[in-house]
């Protein structure tokens, strides 16, 4: 179901490859992947995120309906931070990959994964029925959201806020900003293992933002990137994806989130799984995979779902896939029986062979830049 | 004679992993007084971002850590080996292959010295 379009693509005609995502209408690709990938792996692209839901809670109960629905515990969430946890279903599995603002007065829930009409639907229903006194609103078509990604993406921004930017720190909020008189909240987060910031706008403010960004950009040689090259960072950073091996698991611990868990917040969504979980222990979990390096891009002799096997046995299944232009080698995320699931061994994938590893899969170039020291016009 | 021609087995790799694994979350836990148990940390846990949520301080602990429990030194700017825990086993493993790899070699020079 297609029911919006993404103020960004009916501004643009740039997108060379529009697809639905999340009910929304928006860029999968502009140029070819490997230019937008270069692009946020070493300098800085724009990304247009308006497919995300965003949904306004507040009222005296807002915390506790939130925290039936995630994984972890927003009580434990500063003011003007954002945390990053995962929407629940009833059986314990994953239902999107979310981030939540806390306002003071009322929480912002910006999820990934999840249609925003289902989102929406889901949290006025709990707040109709086992949390009332909660006040959900959805702000998805009223709000505007950009991202922007890459070793210098710090650095765009300190040209017009100056170097306040660069102490901000992972998660944090930085409200009433503006650039040219479009006022913006910037929160320090992304997905791609780069320097990562998120734009939030007025949904009919957002491409007069986006323009002025690229005018910015230019200097940087920025592009705009598309979901398609969003997704392969995701997955070379291991970063939890709703719409790869997240919706491939029946319990979310399957993705590595223990250590997300509170025990202690009370009764949440899937509960009795996640705990019975833990109590007895898992059977499958994902890991990291790559294939050697003579299997070229686009070869397509790998598909989601493949069995990965061990001795002839199969002992998982491909879950997510994907090719690594940095380590020049297709790269997986495999379900596999956790007895299995260690790193440094060979398994069998289809006619390939293929090595766990650990996560992440790369080394990111923001991890070596100094905002302090360095310049992308050094 | 200690055998540097075989490969190890499979199960073999996974248990020197999983004792260093143990190992390094014990470490963790203790050294950083992090409020959880070996078994809530997943291999693949991030030590900083949204995994353990650690900071600088804690960084400069976890080298000291890895030192005092495996006589491992992370080099200065070995950002890569403090990702997640299993980079963490993964920097053990090469440190302690690279050992079995010299003390051959040393033994050599040592006989060739005292011949």
């Amino acid at each position: 179901m297609n029911s919006r379009i993404s103020p960004i693509v009916s501004h643009l005609s740039l997108a060379t490859d529009c697809g639905s995502r999340d009910g929304c209408v928006t860029a999968a690709a502009y140029a070819d992947t490997e230019a937008e990938y270069k692009c946020v792996r070493s300098r800085v692209g724009i990304g247009d995120l308006n497919h995300y839901a965003k949904i306004h809670v507040a009222g005296d109960t807002a915390l506790d309906l939130l925290n039936y629905v995630i994984l972890t515990d927003v009580a434990r969430l500063p003011i003007n931070q954002l945390q990053a946890t995962v929407l629940l279903n009833d059986d314990g599995s994953p239902c999107a990959e979310a981030f939540v603002a806390n306002y003071g007065d009322h929480f912002l829930v910006l999820g990934e994964g999840i249609a925003a009409a289902t989102l929406f639907a889901r949290l006025a229903g709990l707040a109709d029925s086992r949390f009332v006194g909660a006040i959900v609103t959805d702000q998805t078509e009223a709000l505007g959201l950009l991202g922007l990604d890459g070793p210098f993406s710090w650095e765009l921004l300190k040209a017009f806020m100056g170097v306040s930017v660069i102490g901000t720190r992972y998660l944090e909020i930085l409200a009433d900003q503006a650039l040219d008189g479009v006022p913006f909240t910037l929160y320090r987060a992304g997905k791609t293992g780069e320097y990562g910031y998120m734009l939030l706008t007025s949904a009919d403010k957002s491409a007069e933002l986006w323009d002025k960004l690229c005018e910015l950009g230019k200097r940087f040689e920025m592009l705009p990137l598309g979901y398609r090259v969003i997704d392969l960072c995701k997955l070379e950073n291991r970063f939890m994806s709703q719409h790869h091996e997240g919706s491939q698991v029946g319990n979310v611990l399957e993705l590595n989130t223990r250590v997300l868990v509170s025990r202690d917040k009370g009764d949440y969504a899937g509960r009795a799984q996640i705990e019975g979980s833990i109590d007895v222990g898992l059977q499958r979990r994902v890991i990291g995979l790559t294939f050697a390096e003579n299997m070229k891009a686009g070869a397509n002799a790998l598909q989601v779902s493949d069995a990965v096997s061990c001795d002839g046995v199969q002992i998982g299944k491909l879950a997510s896939l994907g090719y690594s232009h940095t380590l020049q080698r297709w790269i997986a995320l495999a379900l596999v029986d956790t007895a299995y699931s260690y790193v440094g061994l060979d398994y069998a994938v289809a006619e390939h062979r293929a090595r766990t590893v650990s996560a992440p899969f790369i080394f990111n170039r923001s991890m070596q830049i100094r905002p302090q020291e360095d310049s992308y016009f050094n | 004679m200690l055998d540097l021609v075989s490969s190890p087995s499979r199960q073999e790799i996974i248990e020197t992993r999983r004792s260093v694994l143990l190992q390094i979350k014990t470490e963790l836990i203790d050294r950083l007084q992090l409020e959880y148990t070996v078994e809530d940390i997943d291999d693949d846990t991030f030590l900083f971002g949204s995994g353990l949520a650690l900071d600088s301080i804690d960084a400069m602990e976890i080298v000291i850590g890895m030192q005092a429990c495996f006589g491992a030194m992370l080099p200065e700017g070995d950002i890569a080996s403090l990702r997640t825990i299993n980079t963490l086993a993964d920097f053990v493993l090469r440190e302690r292959a690279a050992a079995l790899l010299t003390e051959p070699a040393a033994a050599l020079l040592t006989e060739r010295a005292a011949a």
